[in-house]
């Protein structure tokens, strides 16, 4: 099945169409055509195994949002575009270790990405918002919030769950922790719930 | 007037919930949206939630990909395969993907897609998140579209005819079921170029579908509902008819121009459509936009055609794609994909009711067709 999946997203255009399609496949074969050139980018220039897994993951994210919510048009391969992502994130950690301006050595063309990586940052800032926000949101919140934002299960289904006695309880439950979690999310805990 | 709606904040994000969702009625949605334009604060509640709503849809998004993406590397460590070196294939071969139609990408991702769902057991909540998010992400733009109109109305407080245009954006034109599988036929011009498409009618309510099949000379497009709790469609009532139907033969559609659905009748004035077109009739139907992809059905109950478009300049003249070429998009897609197991159905169990009752029956086969633009951030 390998081969036949390979051969189904042999170009960039059809490879993006699977990520755009949310194809597991796809990503799998994204994920694995790219992974070395980032590899020897990361470890010839300070980094560990680790760290190159890290930093493909972080662009291998980026790329698949970009294609699966945007409305990204690649203006070069691929290749070159997750380099390029891969390589101004990897510099920004050397640089952030290091606290100077370090040089990378380049093996791979790149290009240079402006407001791509301002949007990735953005997302990357909202997502550990949300994240911290959720984490701390305490039970059984989290898992009522889980459920009906993003498992699907109605009103009913959370009076039943989490046994209260109407729905109309449920809902008010699900307000006060819908607030609770807005309030964490937007980091201003004295704003009023009503 | 009709009496204002009055919610209190819990019951606020109770309706705004199911306005994401889709699931308030036509008069709960336009009471909805009445409330909305009629205060500024509403709105802005409203976006507020929508947001938080869009960073949650992110959190599980990312969670999902963020274990799927480690499964992945450890997968790849272990089978110790790289990629880049054995990723040359014969350049021959390559020539010749590059020369796949997007049908057999879509048909065969589809296909390989379901072995991959079902050996991912987190594969349900993964597609259903992105769902939601598309959902939410395509909504916003409407939201946009009413503080516009909230803005309008403002200014010019007596007109209300900006908020009507606001609501009826959403409705795209009309499609209808073509095999009890899940497939719907509608205009490949009502489709084209989006990403999100919803189908729905009063029946099986709100179902999202993707584009399986289009043909876009004959303006056919074939969709598949993709929505995991559709069961299939059960028994069709009706049949496609493979002949030519003459000139003066009675016909009528059933189509979604507004958010109802709306029944029209006339005859087959031409066996060409536009130009001379011998692929469409021209009918005398009055037709709207949203007629686009409904179906032409004759006094017998079956399918004879797909409405497909109107005259600009001549009212009354209206055009219909023949059912030979739905026949032929059928037949396509059932040799290029991997749902060879699908047929069209032959007996049309309309035949002997009277109109009133083939509208009934005819009615929960045919759906209006929501398209949302991609969404441009």
């Amino acid at each position: 099945m390998a081969a036949i999946v390979r051969t189904l997203y042999a170009t960039d255009d059809l490879l993006i169409e699977g990520i755009k399609l949310d194809r597991n496949d796809a990503l799998e074969v994204l994920y694995k055509q790219y992974y070395a050139s980032v590899q020897h980018l990361v470890i010839a220039n300070n980094g560990s195994e680790q760290d190159a897994k890290d930093i493909y993951q972080e662009t291998i994210i980026i790329v698949y949002e970009k294609f699966r919510y945007g409305n990204t048009v690649l203006s070069c391969s691929l290749k070159t575009f997750i380099y390029s992502i891969a390589r101004n994130l990897w510099l920004k950690k050397l640089n952030s270790v290091h606290k100077k301006s370090i040089s990378i050595d380049d093996k791979d063309s790149f290009l240079d990405l402006g407001d791509d990586m301002q949007q990735a940052q953005n997302n990357e800032h909202l997502y550990s918002q949300i994240e911290k926000a959720m984490d701390t949101l305490g039970e059984p919140c989290r898992s009522l919030i889980e459920d009906f934002y993003l498992k699907g299960l109605n009103i009913s289904g959370i009076t039943e769950k989490y046994a209260y006695n109407n729905s109309d309880t449920a809902k008010t439950q699900k307000y006060k922790c819908l607030m609770r979690l807005k309030r964490m999310f937007l980091n201003n805990p004295n704003e009023e719930e009503d | 007037m009709k009496a204002d709606l009055k919610l209190n904040s819990v019951e606020f994000i109770d309706w705004a919930d199911k306005y994401l969702n889709g699931e308030l009625s036509i008069e709960e949605t336009t009471q909805f949206e009445n409330l909305l334009s009629s205060n500024n604060l509403y709105f802005n509640k409203i976006e507020q939630h929508q947001s938080l709503l869009d960073a949650l849809a992110l959190y599980e998004s990312r969670k999902q990909l963020k274990s799927k993406l480690s499964s992945i590397h450890d997968q790849m460590l272990q089978a110790n395969t790289d990629y880049s070196s054995t990723k040359v294939e014969q350049p021959a071969l390559l020539g010749k993907v590059r020369e796949i139609n997007h049908l057999k990408v879509y048909v065969a991702a589809a296909s390989v897609a379901v072995v991959v769902t079902l050996s991912i057991i987190s594969g349900y909540n993964y597609f259903r998140t992105n769902d939601v998010n598309k959902g939410y992400k395509a909504l916003r733009r409407d939201l946009e579209k009413i503080r516009k109109s909230q803005h309008a109305i403002i200014k010019n407080y007596n007109s209300n005819t900006n908020k009507e245009e606001a609501v009826a954006e959403r409705f795209g034109g009309t499609g209808f079921v073509l095999s009890s599988e899940g497939l719907v036929v509608t205009s490949y011009h009502l489709i084209k170029g989006n990403d999100s498409v919803f189908i729905e009618n009063n029946y099986m309510g709100r179902l999202k579908a993707f584009e399986i099949y289009s043909n876009p000379q004959a303006d056919i497009s074939i969709l598949k509902i993709a929505d995991k709790n559709f069961k299939g469609f059960g028994s069709i009532p009706y049949s496609f008819s493979g002949n030519e139907k003459d000139l003066g033969e009675k016909v009528f559609t059933l189509g979604y121009p507004r958010e109802d659905v709306v029944y029209g009748e006339g005859a087959i004035s031409s066996n060409t459509g536009f130009d001379g077109d011998s692929t469409a009739y021209q009918i005398s139907i009055p037709v709207n936009p949203g007629n686009s992809g409904g179906p032409l059905v004759d006094d017998k109950g079956s399918i004879i055609g797909l409405i497909s478009g109107k005259q600009t300049e001549n009212e009354g003249v209206a055009f219909a794609i023949k059912s030979k070429n739905i026949i032929e998009c059928f037949e396509k897609l059932k040799n290029d994909s991997s749902l060879s197991n699908i047929f069209l159905n032959k007996r049309n169990n309309l035949k002997t009711m009277n109109r009133v009752g083939q509208l009934k029956k005819l009615q929960e086969y045919v759906f209006v067709v929501k398209v949302f633009d991609r969404d441009t951030n």
